[in-house]
């Protein structure tokens, strides 16, 4: 969610107002932590802030918003990195089955099919293979079907490396 | 409290945050009250846990009242807008208690699906899964009497059971069933023909 760096208070304003939206929409606890920062944004630009009123007010209110859009940035950063570790520890698993899969010689190549199309089959001739098939049931298991073609999609390019 | 209603109560009062900021950005002359109703709910549910963090959401309640009140000469602008000051930062720190109570009974059940996990797939992998013919909920119960039922399965449902209530544990075998089924693996299939 791109923001610019000499962003103003207002554009900040709005900017946090659709971070939130997009945090809660994926049940992300930090959303309610960004709705607080949206409050101290709008303490800072009514005037509550002690050094909001009088002369610099908005100079000081733009250096307000911009502490608030650093601190910010960092939380959705922590929220990328933690959803990514989570995602690593299954790409790790995927990784395992590819490896069996690929010694069972049942792996085949993407032919004309699409990308995700191709992931789905493999997939399931992983899980139903006896060499493999404890990694990918574990994988279905553990993430959402859509989360599960993009983590062996990743471990393939890992495992092509 | 189990697991899973807390984290579901937690989330419910977290997300009722937004429409309080809203209102605030639409300048509700009511933001310190409705942030110190807010505040009052979560010290219930926080009592409800015999959590010590209570006294700290009641304490933050008494600091917005305080802040509320006039003094000599002070005008009623500034005495409202000091008020919204203090309701703000005690929202800050009601969100951050909340929040840190959220994670960590998270985090808690996130553990013990991650051991399910492994349950159901050795259970997938020797061929005990249940047909799903019932209802789902009458599923997953029978779903955990045959994890129960099978050595390579019952040390971790043992293990469960003394460390979950029953509803947690049917809402984490929920989760793991919901995504296991929507990948439509025909190792399941076979599965449950070979059951018929």
């Amino acid at each position: 969610m791109p923001v610019h760096p000499q962003a103003s208070a207002t554009e900040i304003q709005s900017w946090l107002a659709k971070a939130e939206e997009s945090l809660r929409e994926g049940g992300i606890p930090e959303a309610s932590l960004l709705a607080t920062r949206r409050v101290k944004l709008l303490l800072s630009l009514s005037g509550a802030v002690p050094g909001t009123t009088g002369t610099g007010r908005l100079a000081r209110i733009d250096a307000d918003a911009r502490d608030i859009m650093a601190e910010t940035l960092t939380t959705l950063a922590q929220v990328t990195a933690r959803e990514e570790t989570q995602l690593l520890r299954w790409e790790d698993v995927a990784a395992e089955g590819i490896r069996a899969a690929a010694q069972a010689k049942i792996l085949f190549q993407q032919r004309g099919t699409e990308r995700s199309a191709w992931l789905a089959r493999i997939l399931i001739v992983m899980a139903s293979h006896p060499a493999s098939a404890r990694f990918a049931i574990r994988l279905c298991a553990a993430v959402h079907v859509e989360d599960a073609l993009r983590v062996l999609d990743r471990a393939f390019a890992r495992c092509l490396v | 409290m189990l697991l899973a209603q807390l984290s579901s109560r937690i989330s419910a009062q977290l997300l009722a945050l937004t429409p309080l900021v809203d209102g605030l950005a639409r300048c509700e002359r009511q933001f310190p009250e409705r942030v110190g109703a807010w505040l009052e709910q979560g010290e219930t549910l926080l009592r409800e846990l015999r959590s010590p963090d209570t006294s700290e959401l009641a304490a933050l309640r008494t600091s917005i009242i305080s802040a509320g009140e006039r003094r000599s000469g002070e005008s009623a602008a500034s005495s409202r807008r000091a008020q919204n000051l203090a309701a703000s930062t005690a929202l800050m720190r009601g969100e951050e208690l909340l929040r840190s109570r959220l994670l960590s009974a998270e985090d808690r059940l996130e553990s013990f699906e991650g051991k399910l996990i492994e349950a159901i797939t050795a259970a997938v992998l020797v061929g005990i899964l249940p047909p799903q013919e019932r209802e789902w909920s009458l599923w997953l119960a029978d779903v955990w009497a045959a994890l129960a039922a099978h050595q390579a399965t019952r040390p971790i449902t043992i293990y469960l059971a003394a460390a979950l209530a029953p509803a947690d544990r049917l809402v984490i075998l929920d989760r793991i069933l919901i995504r296991l089924t929507a990948a439509k693996l025909p190792v399941l299939d076979v599965r449950r023909g070979e059951s018929a």
